[in-house]
């Protein structure tokens, strides 16, 4: 205790030490003096206080963030699901998922002729596996110390033979080998990929099935058999050069079977020759012929209806140019009626249906059916149909009974779809996609006389081998002679077939053609689209008309 | 902060846990996914060989060695009435 009375105060005490000292110091106890300025410094140490508990708290609140976005949100985590199961390029399926492109595991066998024990033993070995192999084949392998591919895409029973073998070696290293399950059924639309080359779908559409990206077509591998079947049958029994086939659905433009001969095999690319590499039916065109000549019946049912009732003469035929006269030889009666005009194919009463027209409503026709523009089918290289450079009134004659105008089989269909599915454009397609828009382009009643025009000539006219017991069909056939250096050939012709079934309310149209049809070798000009096409159609239509959805079709009793 | 500084220590201890946990069933995943390839793969092969055994062809040459069945022709086909 301080005892000095000088400096004793009730609340302050001198410092002990310094008690003589003038610059006094004192010891407040009851903390009287400092109040304020405890007050402020606890006040700070409060303020930081709750400034480290707000940054704790964010790095707690960051922490439990990121945790949860581990727990829920990884997105590593989950895509290495994904890598491990779309490695593989996409695979080609039907419109009923039946596979017809796909990959399957394989190895390819590399050789070291370094590390082989026994050269003379294994060479013998070698040569029982691949018998085909020259027999120098392998004296050269051996004669150098290398490391060589024998083979790619080895079979089962080669892995198996060579491991049997067990040279160190044999080399097997692992190899995916693309592979085509229905041959040669697909092939002018998938094309093949070979490690070198790829064509058609596979090369067009790399990049989605490099992705690993199906694709699915709007093609039926049942109808597609079918089709196949038939069209070889008839290439074979008429000795054509080639031969087409279209199946479409009029109504929503998907194409459920399109066959062009000859294929090749793309399981095989190397065996596959120029020739048989293009698809006829959207690579090709052609001069159609008289399948063009309902075009002028859409015409005039659209223009001018009163040509319906007229006559017209055809006995002494047409002067078309001042060196080419036009007759109907193939027609006996002098005056045919507008219906016999299709339905006994008279490319004179065609010109003079065209005269009564006229030139620009035809090339409106033509614009509105879409045969002047180029057809889009996905992944596929179609090529554009061959107007006239100068469509005036004698080329516009022309192509009123199918000459001067060369057009795809496709480009046909499709303009022939719009004319029987009610007057609807529809564009093709091969891709089974829900974008699909339908635009009227014809009056429904100019549809229906079309369809009862079709039937006429099945039934009366030059149709009559197409028609199918049990389906009511219709249809026009197609003749017309080959260019050949600048001039029609006498002999070698193209026929056709374009029909729609059932024909009171077409759903399906179904398209045949024959390049060069040499049945009757002396007389090829015998060869018509009534005998070759038509009946090829209905074959074809008799076995595919049960698988499609035979609730379309009526029973004729 | 004493208070603070556990739950501090408890979280960190707690991440590193979550964190190994994620490891190991990541691990599991991977070690799954192999199997579900080799699976998925197996499927594929089987898959490639029912399509090649029900390609129209192979189907074509079955029924001619073993069962000899027509086709179904559109004029046997009667379509049913509607009542």
């Amino acid at each position: 205790m301080y005892t000095s009375d000088k400096y004793n105060f009730e609340n302050v005490v001198p410092n002990k030490r310094r008690h003589l000292s003038t610059n006094l110091k004192f010891k407040d106890q009851n903390d009287l003096i400092e109040l304020d300025k405890k007050k402020n410094i606890l006040n700070f140490s409060k303020l930081v206080s709750n400034v480290i508990l707000i940054i704790v708290m964010s790095f707690f609140l960051i922490i439990l963030i990121k945790l949860q976005h581990v727990f829920f949100y990884s997105p590593d985590l989950y895509n290495i699901n994904k890598d491990f199961l779309q490695k593989n390029r996409g695979k080609i399926f039907d419109r009923n998922g039946e596979l017809i492109a796909t990959n399957i595991d394989t190895k390819d066998f590399y050789l070291d002729t370094r590390r082989v024990l026994d050269k003379n033993n294994l060479k013998i070995k070698l040569k029982k596996i691949f018998p085909y192999k020259n027999d120098t084949y392998f004296e050269n392998i051996f004669s150098k110390k290398q490391y060589i591919k024998i083979k790619k895409y080895l079979t089962v029973n080669e892995q198996n033979q060579l491991k049997k073998v067990g040279d160190p070696g044999i080399m097997l290293h692992d190899s995916t080998k693309r592979i085509y399950l229905q041959h040669n059924l697909f092939s002018h639309l998938t094309g093949f990929k070979s490690s070198e080359l790829k064509s058609k779908i596979e090369k067009n559409l790399d990049d989605k099935l490099k992705n690993g990206n199906d694709i699915n077509l709007t093609l039926d591998l049942r109808i597609q058999h079918k089709v196949h079947e038939e069209l070889t049958k008839s290439l074979r029994l008429y000795n054509a050069s080639s031969a087409v086939a279209v199946v479409m659905d009029v109504n929503n433009g998907e194409i459920i079977s399109l066959v062009s001969l000859p294929d090749f095999n793309p399981n095989h690319p190397e065996d596959i020759k120029a020739f048989s590499e293009n698809n006829l039916a959207f690579e090709a065109r052609y001069e159609m012929g008289s399948t063009l000549k309902i075009f002028n019946a859409a015409l005039v049912y659209e223009n001018n209806s009163q040509l319906e009732k007229n006559k017209f003469t055809i006995d002494s035929g047409y002067q078309i140019t001042s060196e080419k006269l036009i007759k109907d030889e193939h027609i006996k009666k002098k005056n045919l009626n507008f219906d016999e005009i299709f339905t006994k194919s008279s490319n004179v009463g065609s010109i003079k249906i065209l005269e009564s027209i006229g030139i620009e409503k035809q090339k409106s026709l033509f614009r509105k059916l879409g045969i002047n523009d180029q057809i889009s089918l996905y992944g596929l290289n179609v090529v554009k149909n061959r107007l006239p450079k100068n469509w005036d009134s004698q080329a516009s004659k022309f192509i009123s009974y199918g000459y001067g105008i060369s057009i795809s089989p496709i480009s046909l269909v499709a303009a022939y779809a719009s004319l029987v599915n009610g007057g609807f454009k529809i564009q093709p397609k091969i891709h089974r996609s829900s974008d699909f828009k339908k635009e009227r382009i014809f009056k429904e009643s100019t549809s229906k006389k079309i369809n009862f025009l079709l039937n006429e000539v099945v039934q009366n006219g030059t149709g009559k081998n197409a028609g199918v017991e049990g389906i009511s069909v219709g249809g026009k056939t197609g003749t017309s002679k080959k260019l050949e250096n600048g001039n029609y050939s006498e002999n070698k012709v193209i026929t056709s077939f374009i029909g729609a079934f059932p024909i009171n309310s077409p759903k399906y149209l179904a398209f045949i053609l024959f390049d060069e049809p040499r049945r009757n070798k002396s007389e090829s000009l015998e060869n018509f689209g009534g005998n070759t096409a038509a009946p090829t159609f209905s074959r074809v239509i008799k076995k595919i008309a049960p698988i499609l959805n035979r609730s379309n079709y009526i029973k004729i009793e | 902060m004493k208070f603070f500084f556990l739950i501090f220590i408890v979280l960190v201890v707690i991440s590193v846990a979550t964190k190994l946990l994620i490891i190991d069933q990541e691990n599991k995943i991977k070690i799954l996914n192999k199997k579900l390839l080799k699976i998925e793969t197996q499927i594929e092969k089987l898959e490639t060989d029912i399509a090649y055994i029900f390609s129209p062809h192979k189907l074509n040459e079955i029924n001619q060695t073993e069962f000899n069945l027509k086709p179904i022709h559109q004029k046997n086909i009667i379509k049913l009435q509607n009542k």
